[in-house]
């Protein structure tokens, strides 16, 4: 009976900081998702809603459905790109023995270390430099755009590797090696299957940086290759629209569901694993 | 016979009509035409699209939006210099004229391409630059609540100040679009002016703000929910507030005129590869179409005479200047004298610390 004294502050407090803590993490989604059904064309936003209607819904336009799209396509192909570029070199650099690895990886950091405005004017001038050089103009272009994101998620995608192959049991490729299995059999059966946590980290932390990417966007974005977070962001520099709200709930919807697909295909505990929150 | 008559009718009537849409195509003056104009985006993208964007493309055009603040397309325009620049026209703000015209960007309009230029006051156009719209700047406050407090209307910034709002004052935080009209107004009621905003800023520490603003749509939070009662701003949020709450703007003396206009101008950049369909673009901002909407859709003051007039007959729209008289008595901010890095570098001093 003592011990459950005991106990109990103990349960209350942690129930409270439990419960700030998911106020904070959850709070303004809830905010966001529950004033979306206000209704009219107010210029702020009205928590709780005065009453509840799917108005705001009905008269999203095109633009934010154009914008998500360009936005998808973007941040998908940013993710494989990502993926590509960032894999081989995680294993490269963890499992190299070329000098320099240090400054190699703190390279492949750096893009993490700039600030994203920064990095933003200087692709705008870089492909201003590139296009009066080569004639190609990657300003406002579809390309332009995804290769400013690389530049910027490619770090998280070897950040989140390197650490999942520092501790990674190498005996069990030896193993493998050892029975017989060839070395890029051994890499395709045993090494990238045991990387697979680790590999969808990083590619949702790509995915992640390229769709809520604004600073360097809003320089590279032209007259087609607009981007949602950019759209957003210039809506709410002229006027507030309701309508932010409805699509941004949708967004929020859609993210929940990629959430639940991974958890479904890899599983939240394996993510959390792998130290992507190193 | 009478089927194949109905079939030979049919026929002739869609040759006909066919004849008379290519006829109308190949009378659009600017048949494969694009025009890209750097310009805000939101709403106000919509305004363009539909009073301007739909006429251009009637005449066979098309128009490209390149998004952005003023200062972001500016830019893009500089990095691209020397080179095709990013937009035909832009769609700029006092402050940056003088920086635009300094970097050689600016074209010279042929005015004379513009018929709805005679609709505007001489003063607000030249050969660069052709001022579209404008927003009035003064102090927005709760009618309401001033009455509640006992608070008499603000005729001055100093009001502000008034212990009975402690807490309930907000100004434009530097980075905001209203910072400047705000500052340099501040400024001249406390005997500085454009070359010396030290007394504005102290202004500012006196009134003593519970919050800075960075952006419309967060002042507008602040004065629907009550958090805020009086802000140096626009005329614009009283409008958007409308049947909200009960606003009403005040206009300070500055400099032997009150309140104080903020610009929004087109220009022509340099190196525009379609001029007579940029012109045309420009005489479209100016239609009595485009202009009305400026205002009813917008929030922003138009600038033709024609629709000042129109507005001026609608009580909605009392709480404005509209007439030309009243806007010859709002002050202009001499940018010639402003020196906005200056600004940020003494605010930081002495109100972000």
């Amino acid at each position: 009976m003592a011990k459950l004294h005991h106990r109990t502050p103990e349960r209350i407090a942690a129930a409270l900081v439990l419960a700030v803590a998911y106020t904070v993490l959850l709070g303004p989604i809830l905010f966001v998702i529950v004033s979306s059904f206000d209704y009219g064309q107010r210029a702020y936003v009205v928590f709780p809603p005065e009453r509840f209607t799917l108005e705001s819904y009905w008269r999203i336009p095109d633009r934010y459905w154009d914008a998500l799209w360009n936005s998808l396509r973007i941040a998908g192909l940013c993710t494989l790109a990502s993926c590509l570029i960032g894999i081989p070199a995680a294993i490269g650099i963890v499992r190299s023995n070329i000098p320099g690895k240090a400054a190699i990886l703190a390279v492949f950091r750096a893009p993490m270390q700039i600030p994203a405005v920064v990095s933003g004017v200087a692709f705008l001038q870089l492909y201003y430099a590139l296009g009066a050089a080569t004639g190609w103009y990657a300003v406002g272009s579809f390309t332009g755009m995804v290769i400013a994101h690389v530049f910027a998620a490619t770090p998280y995608v070897v950040g989140t590797l390197v650490g999942v192959l520092q501790r990674f049991d190498q005996t069990v490729e030896e193993a493998a090696l050892v029975l017989g299995a060839s070395r890029l059999g051994t890499l395709w059966q045993v090494t990238l299957p045991m990387l697979k946590p680790g590999i969808f980290a990083g590619a949702l932390y790509a995915f992640m940086i390229s769709f809520s990417e604004v600073p360097m966007s809003v320089f590279l974005a032209g007259s087609h290759q607009v981007t949602f977070p950019v759209e957003v962001f210039h809506s709410m520099q002229f006027d507030f629209e309701p309508t932010i709200l409805a699509i941004s709930t949708i967004v929020t919807v859609l993210s929940l569901v990629v959430v639940w697909a991974v958890q479904r295909v890899v599983g939240l505990d394996k993510f959390v694993k792998t130290g992507a929150a190193d | 016979m009478q089927s194949f008559k109905r079939l030979m009718g049919g026929l002739g009537a869609a040759a006909i009509a066919l004849a008379l849409t290519a006829g109308t195509a190949a009378a659009g003056q600017f048949d494969g035409v694009t025009v890209r104009i750097g310009t805000f985006g939101g709403k106000w993208r919509d305004i363009v699209e539909a009073n301007v964007a739909k006429a251009f493309e009637a005449e066979g055009g098309k128009i490209e939006f390149v998004l952005g603040q003023p200062a972001n397309n500016m830019a893009k325009l500089i990095a691209a210099r020397g080179q095709e620049p990013p937009f035909d026209v832009l769609e700029t703000m006092d402050n940056l004229l003088p920086q635009l015209a300094a970097g050689g960007f600016l074209d010279t309009i042929d005015l004379t391409k513009i018929p709805n230029i005679a609709k505007v006051d001489k003063a607000f156009y030249d050969d660069k630059k052709v001022m579209v719209w404008i927003t009035q700047e003064g102090i927005v406050y709760n009618k309401a609540k001033f009455a509640e407090a006992g608070i008499p209307a603000p005729t001055r910034y100093a009001d502000l100040a008034n212990p009975k709002l402690k807490g309930k004052v907000s100004l434009p935080d530097i980075s905001a679009g209203g910072a400047m009209p705000a500052i340099v107004g501040m400024s001249h009621e406390a005997g500085g002016g454009e070359a010396d905003i030290g007394p504005g800023l102290e202004l500012v520490k006196t009134i003593g703000p519970a919050s800075f603003w960075s952006s419309s749509s967060n002042l507008q939070t602040q004065l629907a929910s009550g958090d805020v009662w009086a802000a140096a701003a626009q005329a614009g949020n009283v409008q958007r507030l409308k049947g909200q709450v009960d606003l009403a703007i005040a206009f300070p003396p500055v400099a032997g005129k009150s309140g104080v206009l903020k610009q929004g101008y087109l220009v022509k950049i340099k190196g525009a590869k379609n001029a007579a369909a940029a012109e045309w673009i420009i005489n479209a901002f100016l239609s009595d179409q485009m202009q009305v909407a400026t205002l009813t859709a917008g929030g922003q003051v138009p600038v033709s005479g024609p629709a000042l007039a129109k507005l001026r007959e609608n009580p909605d729209y009392g709480f404005l200047r509209l007439s030309p008289d009243q806007l010859a008595g709002m002050y202009s901010i001499d940018f010639g004298k402003v020196n906005e890095a200056a600004y940020v570098q003494k605010w930081n001093r002495s109100i972000t610390r």
